[in-house]
């Protein structure tokens, strides 16, 4: 810890490198691009804070979420509940200022969380993603019918991020950063970001520290952990809780980016697609979800805006030909396919594979899950060797 | 470590500043061209961009391209004809496959470069998008009659909502003699800005002329009504309104007729969609089903209606439009919604301005369009349905566009009394 410059390795000085590149990058993003891609990109972001926490659920503790959506949705519609104006005659609102409300969505997330986390202590494996896939169901209809709550299908609308009258995810009040318009988005980014850095923080903390490993040994051998004197249930259900917080945060972006919310957006393909983005990422890496998080987010958009130039694909659909949406559905399903086949750790797998190609050694950090039958529980392939 | 850490954070500081000073992004300003027309968004010296953002491979794909087609016929006309405000107009169309975040995403893409949207379909769509029209200033034409729609100043609504197409259906039916005071009446519908709104209507007309309602919301994922039916049927309903789908409405009319409830069913217009008529059930539909729409069917029984004909099938020999477009009523719809939208950008070409402000008050002075595949439409109070008068419209499997026109309702007294 107390290493001085000098000592310090040339491989961790890359990384220091790439961090500050990265983050510099983000930081100007705003300054040069066009509103639309910050528009994708914080919705890149929004998702990945989900990803991110479905990832340390299923890569390190093991426990398999179809229900990930739900608690995003829960998130979502906290923050509309508790930042809505008191005074609409249609729906609830508590009126909160909305930065307590974006907190108490994540709260509000991490409590359904720990109501389930019962039935996730108990279950594991393909039952529990059978016992949570209940949830979406049960999550579709109370969007749909609990009209004061939720709006019903109708929806409901979203109160901006603000602190005081300076609206974060608002166009109001009008100012300039160097001659730059800072409008919603450009707002929205920097919150975003904000938000993304510290879920990388907490979660690799968590994977990292005392609590991941418990996970990982509960993961591999539950038996094992017990003797180890792990607190099995305590642990898995803390492993569903915190997930859930990281769903709702999620759903505290996806909203103030919406700006309206509609029960479609929170459905089955939302859960469906948080799996997605953790097998490409490679299930357990933080970094993977974020990867994984971009790809699926904006890859159906890229296709769907990038693709009229091809000869077989109309807009309209007509004979001989495909429409965008389907090309990037059927690039988009055989990317997974033949990341599952290919290398089944994902991102975070073929770059592990490249940085030990190029000779620096890796940093000694949670090895990840490549592929095991979810069915038993029981690690079916040997984990890779650091 | 901590020392690095700091070096890394104060590079971070440094370079992200020395390039956002380097930043171009400057804002735009309203632009006034030679012709002294001012424009902002979306129009250039010789073209009017405008966009449709809709679902083209999931549900709604075949009506949705019929709709494309609709506009694409009305803007070819005009072009052909020299344009709009001496430009071309061009349309950019995108698919959301229903997906409300997806088209949230495309509608960032293309507002920088269109002025307006000829097409938004879906409503969750709609919904998720009116924050953000509102906030661009955007005019979209939907494809939708909620009056959940209504007083929005960019929600472009063309023709007779579903609540007084249903008051007015529900007149006819008692003028016709075919329904009879003190009856009761049947309503299916889907919960939400269709049915529901639809419903609105149903009972306002109920308690105004004298019925009772027996009303079951079912949602999309039920297709098979026979319990609902049934229920209809021992309340002993004398007619049945479908605010649902088309296999809501093939269960409707399949359970109806195996119960022997010979009794007038009545949809609005996206519950019918022609190719029932070719089901099992298509004879009991033709005999009994009513549509009631502002829009007119397809096919070439008037002069405009003809117009669109002819512009489908030369669409069709040249390319633009898909081969496997099967033209409905949508198409007419698709041609009405751009009509509106051209007398619009004439009017505001008129007043000097094709700005989006400008697209706006146009539109908002819009008295008497006669679209001529539509009810005549008004749009000088956004917070009232641009029409109030509906057509009662017959499946027929002989015609063209597989129904015909059987009465005009014109405003009945009923729907005169209606609020939205």
């Amino acid at each position: 810890m107390f290493s001085t410059l000098r000592t310090r390795s040339r491989a961790s000085w890359i990384r220091l490198g790439s961090v500050t590149l990265a983050l510099v990058l983000m930081i100007a993003a705003p300054f040069f691009a066009e509103s639309k891609w910050l528009f994708l990109g914080i919705l890149c972001m929004g998702m990945a804070i989900g990803a991110i926490g479905l990832t340390v659920l299923v890569g390190t503790a093991g426990q398999l979420s179809l229900a990930h959506g739900f608690f995003v949705a829960v998130g979502a519609y906290g923050y509309a509940f508790l930042a809505g104006s008191p005074e609409d005659p249609q729906l609830w609102g508590l009126g909160w200022p909305p930065l307590l409300a974006a907190t108490g969505g994540v709260v509000l997330a991490a409590l359904a969380g720990l109501l389930f986390s019962p039935v996730a202590a108990r279950l594991r494996g393909l039952y529990l993603g059978l016992a949570s896939l209940a949830l979406v169901f049960i999550g579709e209809h109370i969007l749909a019918t609990a009209r004061p709550l939720t709006g019903g299908p109708n929806g409901r609308e979203i109160d901006p991020l603000a602190i005081a009258e300076f609206q974060l995810s608002g166009n109001d009040p009008d100012f300039s950063v160097f001659g730059v318009p800072f409008g919603m988005n450009e707002r929205l980014w920097f919150v975003a970001l904000f938000g993304i850095i510290v879920a990388i923080v907490v979660a690799s903390r968590i994977v990292t520290g005392r609590s991941g490993r418990a996970l990982q040994l509960l993961r591999d051998n539950t038996a094992a952990a017990a003797a180890m004197g792990v607190d099995v249930q305590r642990q898995k259900a803390e492993a569903f809780v915190f997930s859930s917080a990281f769903a709702g945060a999620a759903g505290v972006f996806l909203a103030l980016s919406y700006q309206f919310i509609v029960p479609e957006s929170f459905g089955l393909t939302m859960s469906i697609n948080f799996l997605a983005m953790i097998i490409i990422g490679g299930m357990g890496s933080i970094g993977g979800a974020v990867a994984g998080a971009v790809i699926v987010t904006a890859l159906p958009t890229l296709i769907t805006l990038s693709s009229v130039a091809l000869p077989f694909v109309s807009q309209t659909g007509g004979a001989g030909t495909i429409t965008p949406g389907l090309l990037s559905q059927i690039i988009f399903g055989a990317a997974v396919i033949a990341i599952l086949i290919l290398e089944p750790g994902g991102l975070a797998g073929i770059t592990r594979r490249l940085v030990r190609r190029i000779g620096f050694p890796t940093p000694a950090e949670t090895v990840p899950i490549h592929s095991r039958t979810i069915g038993d529980g029981s690690p079916t392939r040997i984990k890779e060797k650091i | 470590m901590k020392r690095s850490w700091h070096v890394s954070a104060a590079a971070t500081v440094a370079l992200s500043v020395l390039l956002v000073g380097c930043s171009s992004k400057v804002e735009s300003a309203v632009e006034v061209d030679p012709g002294s027309v001012k424009t902002d968004i979306g129009v250039t010296a010789d073209t009017i961009n405008l966009g449709a953002i809709t679902d083209l491979s999931n549900v709604y794909g075949p009506l949705a391209k019929a709709i494309v087609a609709g506009n694409q016929i009305y803007f070819d006309g005009r072009n052909a004809d020299g344009g709009i405000c001496g430009r071309q107009v061009a349309i950019e169309v995108q698919d959301h496959a229903s997906d409300p975040q997806k088209a949230l995403t495309l509608f960032q893409a293309m507002q920088p470069n269109v002025l307006a949207l000829t097409q938004l379909l879906g409503s969750p769509v709609i919904k998720a998008l009116q924050p953000t029209l509102t906030q661009t200033e955007t005019t979209a034409a939907v494809a939708s009659w909620s009056g959940d729609f209504l007083d929005d100043d960019y929600v472009l609504l063309g023709g007779t909502t579903y609540p007084i197409d249903n008051i007015n259906a529900i007149s006819y039916l008692l003028d016709e003699g075919k329904i009879a005071k003190g009856d009761t009446i049947g309503q299916i519908y889907f919960d939400g800005d269709f049915g529901g709104n639809a419903l609105t209507g149903t009972e306002f007309a109920a308690e105004e002329l004298g019925l009772t309602i027996e009303s079951v919301m079912i949602s999309p994922k039920d297709t098979d009504l026979a319990a609902q039916i049934a229920q209809l049927n021992s309340a002993g309903v004398t007619a049945i309104f479908v605010a649902a789908g088309p296999k809501q409405l093939a269960s409707v009319a399949g359970n109806a007729s195996a119960l022997g409830l010979d009794v007038p069913i009545v949809t609005n217009t996206p519950g019918y969609n022609p190719a029932l008529l070719t089901t099992p059930v298509g004879a009991f539909i033709e005999s009994n089903v009513l549509i009631v729409s502002s829009v007119l069917p397809y096919g070439d029984e008037t002069e405009t209606t003809a117009k669109v004909v002819a512009g489908f099938d030369a669409g069709v020999t040249a390319g633009t439009i898909a081969a496997d477009t099967v033209p409905t009523e949508e198409v007419n719809y698709g041609y009405a919604m751009a009509t509106v939208l051209g007398d619009a950008l004439d009017t505001a070409c008129v007043n000097g301005d094709l700005t989006r402000a400008g697209l706006t008050k146009a539109i908002n002075s819009l008295s008497a369009i006669s679209t001529g595949v539509t009810t005549d439409l008004d749009f000088t109070d956004r917070a009232l349905s641009p029409s109030t008068e509906s057509f009662i419209i017959s499946p027929s499997s002989s015609v063209l566009g597989k129904a015909v026109l059987v009465a005009e309702t014109g405003t009945s007294k009923a729907a005169a009394a209606f609020s939205k």
